[in-house]
C-alpha cells in the first residue's frame, strides 16, 4: 500500500468517525439562557440604605441596587443561517430589584415579574422582516453612564410589531394596547401604535427616529375609562380637600356629590437618535432626545366623614410633558490602558395644571459624569469617576437644606398650610467615586463581569441627601433627632454581569 | 466613629491589594511541540442573520496565532475569501470541510478550524444580547480520528445597535482563545505522548 493511499485511508476513517460522533446541525428545540445580574455588599457606616445617591443622575455606578433579569429563549424551528426557512423562538423574562441579604426585599420573589413575554418569527410572507407577537419593548441605545434608554418605545405595550432590516435600514412598526401596563386593575383599553426608522450613513454615523401614540377612547358607564369630576380646584385636589370644600360650599347636597363626565385622553412620545464614531480614539458617541406627553391619570380617592369619594382627574393632570437629552461619548485614550466616558444629561418637566405646589413633574435637572478606567494589567483596572448634577424645582421650595429646615418653609418662616416643602429650591450634588475592577475578559469601560471594590463620596446642600431611616421630625419629644449631615462615604463591593 | 472609619479604609486598602493579585498569577505553561508544526488555521464566521460566510476579526485571529505560536506550531492563515466562502456553503459539516483544508493545505501538519455562528439574542438591561456558538477542531491532517474538538456558546451583551456579528465575535475572542488553547493542548500533549 502506497504512502498516498495509506493516507487518503486514515483521512476518510477519521472522517468517518467524526461524522459518527458529531451530530448535525440542530434544526429545533434548542433553549437558551442570557441575563443580566447585579448585587452589592455597601454597609452604611452613616446610616444609609446602601446607596450612595438618591438617584443614578448621578452616575449609576453606587446609587442603584441589586438586580436580576433572567431571559429564557426556546428556538421552535431554529434560525438556519445558509437558508431562507421560517423561524420562530419563544421568550420569556423574569427581573426585578431585590437579591437575598444584599436589599431589604431580601430576594423574594414578590419583587419579581415576568416583563416580557414574546414569540419572534421571521422568513414569513416578507423577505428579511421580523415579526414579534406580545411585549413590544425596544430602545435604540443606553446612556449607560445613567442606565436610561431616552429612545425607548413600547415599553408599556403588548402586540404586534414588524421590524424590517436590511443593510442599513432598520424599521420597526408596531401595534398594540398598552392599557394594563398604565392602569393595571384598573384597566381600560389604550390603543398604541409607533416605531422608528434607524438608518446608517457610512461607517460612522447613525441616524433614528421614531415615537409612539396612545389613545384612550371616552366610554361612558366605565369607571376605569377617563373622567373628570366638574368644579375640582387644583389646590383643593393637591390638599386632598375637594370633598371637604364641595360639601362646606353644599351643605344641604349630601348625596349630590358631582358625578363624573367620560372623556378621551391621549398620550406619546416622539424619541431621536444621533451617533457617531470610529475616529481616531473616539470610539462612538449616542445623542439621545425624547419629548413625552405624559398620560393623565384617573383618579384619587378621599374620605370625608367617613364616606369614599372618587374624583376623576383626566383635566387635572393631562398637561404634563417630559424633555430629556443625553449624550455619552466613549474614548479610547490609550490602547489598553486608558479608556474615557464622559456624560451629560438635561431633564426638564412641566405640569401645565399645577403653578401652585413642586413637584417630580415641574422641575428641570443637569448633570454630567466623567469614567475614567486605567488598566493596570489585562484584568485589574483602576477606576475613577466624577459627576455634578443640579436639580431645580420650578414650583417652589422642594429641599430641605438642614436639619430644622421644617421650621423655614416658606420665606424662612413656618407655613403650615404651605404647599411648598423645605428651604430651598435647587438640589446640587457631587460625587467621586473610585477604586478596584476586577474584569476577567479584559480591559473595556463595559466588558463585563465586573467585581468591584469601589469608595463613593457625596456632598449634597441637601441634608441626609441619600435613602436612610433618618427622622425627619424636629419633635421636642421625639425619641431620635434629625441630624445635620451633607457629606456621604460608602464602601461598596459588587459584582455586575451580562450572561 | 474616626476608628470606625479608618478601619473600614484598611480593609478596602486590604481588599484592593488582595483584587490586584489575581493579576500577577503565574499562568500554567502551554504544551508545545517537540518541534516546529506547520499548521493550518481557518477561523470562519457565518452570520445567522443573513447567512453570510466571511473572516473573523483581525485581533481574534492574531490572537488564535498567538496561541498556536505559543505550542510550537507555525500558523499559516486561511482567509475565508470568495472561493473559500462557497467551499464552506457548500460543505455544511465540519468533516467536510476540514477534509477541504485538508486538501487546500497539503503542506500543513495539524489542521486549526474555528466555526463561530453568531446570532441575535434580544435586547435587555441595556444592551444587544448575540450568542455566539463555536465549535473548534484540531487535527492531524493524516489522522483525523485523533481530531479534539470542542462546542461551546459564549454570551456577549454589545454596547451599541450598530455593532453586530463582528464585533460579537471580537467580544467573544477571550474565551475562545482560551477554548482553541485547551484544544490545542490536548492535541498536542497526545501526539508527543510516548
Amino acid at each position: 500500500m502506497s504512502e498516498s493511499i495509506l493516507r487518503r485511508s486514515l483521512i476518510f476513517g477519521g472522517l468517518f468517525a467524526l461524522s459518527a460522533s458529531w451530530s448535525p446541525e440542530a434544526i429545533a428545540g434548542r433553549a437558551e439562557v442570557g441575563g443580566y445580574f447585579r448585587v452589592s455588599a455597601r454597609p452604611d457606616l452613616q446610616g444609609g440604605n446602601g446607596r450612595l445617591g438618591y438617584w443614578n443622575l448621578y452616575g449609576r455606578l453606587m446609587n442603584e441596587g441589586s438586580y436580576a433579569a433572567v431571559e429564557m429563549k426556546f428556538d421552535v424551528l431554529e434560525r438556519q443561517p445558509l437558508a431562507k426557512d421560517p423561524w420562530t423562538s419563544l421568550h420569556l423574562r423574569i427581573e426585578g430589584g431585590s437579591v437575598s441579604n444584599a436589599d431589604a426585599g431580601n430576594g423574594y420573589l414578590n419583587n419579581y415579574r415576568v416583563s416580557q413575554l414574546y414569540a419572534r418569527a421571521g422568513n414569513v410572507l416578507l423577505p428579511d422582516v421580523t415579526w414579534q407577537v406580545g411585549t413590544l419593548d425596544m430602545f435604540m441605545g443606553e446612556l449607560g453612564m445613567y442606565d436610561m434608554r431616552p429612545a425607548q418605545i413600547f415599553f408599556d405595550t403588548v402586540g404586534l410589531s414588524a421590524r424590517y432590516e436590511k443593510g442599513p435600514v432598520d424599521l420597526l412598526l408596531g401595534v398594540g394596547d398598552s392599557g394594563y401596563w398604565m392602569r393595571g386593575a384598573s384597566y381600560h383599553a389604550m390603543p398604541t401604535a409607533g416605531g422608528y426608522l434607524r438608518m446608517r450613513l457610512g461607517s460612522h454615523v447613525e441616524l433614528g427616529g421614531g415615537g409612539q401614540y396612545r389613545f384612550q377612547p371616552m366610554t361612558e358607564g366605565h369607571r376605569f375609562a377617563p373622567h373628570n369630576t366638574p368644579g375640582v380646584a387644583y389646590e383643593d385636589y393637591l390638599r386632598q380637600e375637594v370633598t371637604e370644600r364641595w360639601f362646606e360650599e353644599n351643605p344641604n347636597e349630601l348625596r349630590d356629590f358631582p358625578n363624573p363626565v367620560p372623556t378621551s385622553a391621549q398620550s406619546g412620545q416622539i424619541i431621536g437618535y444621533v451617533g457617531f464614531g470610529g475616529l481616531g480614539p473616539l470610539r462612538w458617541n449616542n445623542t439621545f432626545v425624547r419629548y413625552e406627553k405624559m398620560h393623565p391619570q384617573l383618579s384619587t380617592t378621599e374620605t370625608y366623614e367617613g364616606t369614599s369619594y372618587t374624583i376623576y382627574t383626566n383635566d387635572l393632570t393631562d398637561e404634563r410633558t417630559m424633555f430629556l437629552v443625553g449624550n455619552e461619548m466613549q474614548l479610547r485614550l490609550i490602547p489598553q490602558r486608558l479608556d474615557v466616558v464622559w456624560a451629560a444629561l438635561y431633564g426638564q418637566h412641566q405640569d401645565g395644571d399645577n403653578d401652585i405646589a413642586p413637584s417630580d413633574h415641574d422641575r428641570w435637572y443637569a448633570s454630567t459624569v466623567l469614567r475614567t478606567q486605567i488598566y493596570l494589567n489585562d484584568t485589574v483596572h483602576w477606576l475613577v469617576e466624577s459627576s455634578i448634577a443640579r436639580e431645580v424645582s420650578l414650583n417652589g421650595n422642594a429641599y430641605r437644606e438642614h436639619a430644622d429646615s421644617i421650621f423655614a418653609s416658606e420665606g424662612g418662616l413656618p407655613d403650615t398650610r404651605g404647599l411648598e416643602y423645605g428651604d430651598t429650591d435647587t438640589r446640587d450634588t457631587w460625587q467621586g467615586k473610585t477604586g478596584i475592577v476586577f474584569n476577567p475578559l479584559g480591559p473595556g469601560v463595559y466588558v463585563r463581569p465586573s467585581l468591584r471594590l469601589l469608595y463613593g463620596v457625596q456632598h449634597s446642600n441637601q441634608n441626609n441627601a441619600f435613602g436612610s431611616a433618618f427622622v425627619d421630625t424636629q419633635d421636642q419629644f421625639a425619641d431620635f433627632k434629625s441630624v445635620e449631615r451633607h457629606w456621604h462615604h460608602l464602601g461598596s463591593l459588587e459584582m455586575e454581569a451580562w450572561f | 466613629m474616626v476608628l470606625t472609619r479608618r478601619a473600614a479604609l484598611g480593609a478596602l486598602f486590604s481588599a484592593a491589594l488582595l483584587g490586584l493579585s489575581p493579576g500577577c498569577l503565574p499562568k500554567t505553561a502551554p504544551v508545545r511541540a517537540a518541534t516546529a508544526t506547520s499548521t493550518a488555521l481557518c477561523v470562519v464566521l457565518t452570520k445567522v442573520n443573513d447567512g453570510t460566510l466571511t473572516s473573523a476579526p483581525a485581533s481574534l485571529n492574531k490572537g488564535l496565532e498567538e496561541e498556536l505560536t505559543a505550542r510550537n506550531l507555525t500558523p499559516s492563515l486561511v482567509e475565508i475569501d470568495a472561493a473559500a466562502a462557497d467551499a464552506f456553503r457548500a460543505r455544511r459539516s465540519t468533516p467536510q470541510r476540514v477534509e477541504w483544508l485538508v486538501s487546500k493545505r497539503a503542506d500543513a501538519a495539524l489542521i486549526v478550524l474555528v466555526e463561530a455562528q453568531v446570532e441575535y439574542y434580544t435586547q435587555i438591561s441595556g444592551r444587544f444580547r448575540w450568542t455566539v456558538d463555536v465549535r473548534v477542531t484540531a487535527s492531524p491532517a493524516s489522522d483525523l480520528s485523533q481530531a479534539v474538538q470542542s462546542e461551546f456558546s459564549v454570551p456577549v451583551a454589545l454596547q451599541y445597535q450598530h455593532e453586530r456579528e463582528e464585533v460579537a465575535l471580537e467580544e467573544a475572542g477571550p474565551v475562545i482563545e482560551r477554548q482553541v488553547a485547551s484544544v490545542l493542548d490536548q492535541l498536542v500533549g497526545g501526539l508527543s505522548a510516548p
